[in-house]
């Protein structure tokens, strides 16, 4: 399975390189500019880190590496789980990353801690729906409801922030608000000063969606497996 | 008991239009087996159901006396496969290829590896979609070669290759079976390479096995006889395999016992079988 990640690594060296960039001049920007567009910027390279392990399986296919592959001492599970594997890894790059970056520049930890905690969550729920689509159908197929899935959640955070721009009055944060739209859990943060109280609440609860999220992932994993086992090359 | 390296019963997979249908043979352990037919007759479904990349609708196949649907990986990792083509990421270099293969078989040996690379004179800094057709199956072979396999299994793997390069890669694979534990299963439509190397050879016809033997009996079992087109007539019809008729006169391959006293007749070789087998089943 580490040679089928590293495979996969060698692979996609280009936008390894390209997704360091980005994440770099994201990053800074987001520190810089000191407002709620910092986090989407992580948010940004983090759901790019999720694309990766698909662009991963496009690849494969490209190759036709599958018919290959399966000749080699790897069964189908571990094919699968090695994606997935791929995924975890890219995504805590990621994190790491905007970590690094926040640090380099004196960010607040927590919020950050909070936002890619949050972020890395929504990652897996990304791979969790669309790895076993893209086993499914191919990627080629598959590339609608990859824009679909992709998409959706963005609206739905710029809905949010702009709903959260539109409730401001001056001085208050803007980070909590986005944060309370996006996990939806607590979502009824309303223009009000957050108090250290409701962070940690706030923290607890984008845990919980976290580990809630890696649960999901699991079942995806099963999923996948269960479908690529029936495939043929 | 002999111990088979690859072992089929009865073997069914339906697709459209395609049917491989009821296919049984053996490999014994310490011997070539060509798998001889012309293009679509099945020899990569066969191989493709054999290392479980596709599944059969019905039969028993054995690798190395395992089930094939549930090839283990310690098992896998006995069988060196070729392809028809190579299917390695076409970005990477060959350092990179050895870097992953070497993190796949727990039996990868770099030494082997190298000496290969070097007597296929492969280069070293070149990206695989640059390599040409020969360069990259003679990569599929040194990798196949390269983690101490029990048993090769290479389909069409010799046909992108000229004379010299073929002769070399046969050569190693008679030496691979100097060891009696090794056995390889070579399919293809290069007729003479697989009648220089074969112990065994099994026609295949349209999904059909035509006939699966020692070469040596096979060659000695038909004869080709060449005749007028009235005398062709008078050959035993049941012991005829296949006729062929041109303005000159006419052929036929014959069970050799089967030639009458007073008719040519002149050892067939496996070109000549394959032609006559899927002539005959052509006019069906």
């Amino acid at each position: 399975m580490k040679g089928l990640i590293i495979k996969d690594l060698y692979n996609l060296r280009k936008q390894l390189v390209l997704y360091i960039i980005i994440g770099v001049i994201y990053s800074v920007i987001g520190v810089v500019a000191k407002d709620s567009g910092g986090s989407s910027f992580i948010g940004l390279i983090l759901i790019f880190s999720a694309m990766l392990p698909i662009t991963a399986v496009s690849y494969d296919e490209r190759a036709k590496w599958d018919k290959y592959g399966l000749t080699m001492p790897v069964s189908r599970r571990e094919t699968v789980a090695a994606k997935y594997l791929l995924g975890v890894i890219l995504t805590a790059a990621g994190a790491l990353l905007s970590f690094a970056v926040g640090l380099l520049f004196g960010a607040d930890m927590t919020e950050y801690v909070a936002v890619v905690t949050m972020l890395a969550g929504i990652c897996f729920l990304y791979l969790s729906v669309l790895l076993p689509i893209v086993y499914k159908m191919g990627t080629e197929k598959a590339r609608f409801i990859m824009l679909a899935v992709i998409l959706l959640p963005f609206l739905l955070i710029m809905a949010g922030a702009l709903y959260a721009k539109n409730s401001v009055i001056g001085g208050t944060k803007i980070p909590e608000n986005m944060l309370g739209n996006m996990s939806g859990a607590t979502a009824e943060i309303s223009g009000v000063q957050a108090e250290a109280g409701m962070i940690s609440e706030l923290m607890a609860g984008i845990l919980i969606f976290t580990a809630v999220s890696l649960v999901i992932m699991y079942i995806s994993y099963r999923i996948s497996v269960s479908i690529y086992r029936r495939k043929e090359f | 008991m002999v111990d088979f390296a690859i072992d089929l019963k009865n073997v069914t997979k339906k697709y459209d239009g395609f049917m491989l249908n009821n296919v049984s043979f053996t490999l014994p352990r310490g011997c070539i087996m060509g798998l001889i037919g012309a293009n679509g007759a099945g020899k990569s479904t066969i191989i493709k159901l054999m290392l479980g990349i596709i599944k059969k609708d019905s039969g028993d196949i054995k690798l190395l006396g395992c089930d094939s649907d549930k090839l283990s990986n310690e098992v896998k990792e006995r069988i060196g496969v070729v392809f028809d083509e190579s299917f390695f990421p076409e970005n990477m270099k060959l350092r990179e290829i050895e870097r992953v293969l070497a993190n796949i078989y727990k039996n990868w040996d770099e030494t082997v590896f190298a000496r290969y690379i070097s007597e296929f004179g492969l280069p070293q800094n070149v990206a695989i979609k640059d390599f040409s057709r020969g360069m990259k199956m003679k990569l599929s072979i040194a990798c196949a070669l390269s983690h101490n396999a029990e048993l090769l299994v290479l389909d069409e793997a010799t046909s992108g290759l000229d004379p010299i390069v073929r002769n070399e890669i046969l050569d190693i694979f008679l030496d691979f079976i100097q060891d009696e534990n090794n056995s390889v299963l070579i399919s293809s439509h290069i007729t003479s390479d697989l009648e220089k190397v074969c112990d065994y050879v099994t026609f295949i016809d349209n999904g059909k096995i035509i006939m699966s033997d020692e070469k040596d009996l096979i060659l000695e079992k038909y004869a080709v006889v060449k005749c007028s087109q009235d005398e062709i007539d008078k050959l035993p019809c049941e012991k005829t395999i296949g006729i062929r008729k041109n303005k000159f006169g006419a052929e036929a391959l014959t069970e050799t016992k089967a030639v009458p006293a007073d008719f040519i007749a002149e050892p067939a070789d496996l070109e000549k079988i394959m032609l006559f087998t899927a002539k005959k089943e052509n006019r069906k």
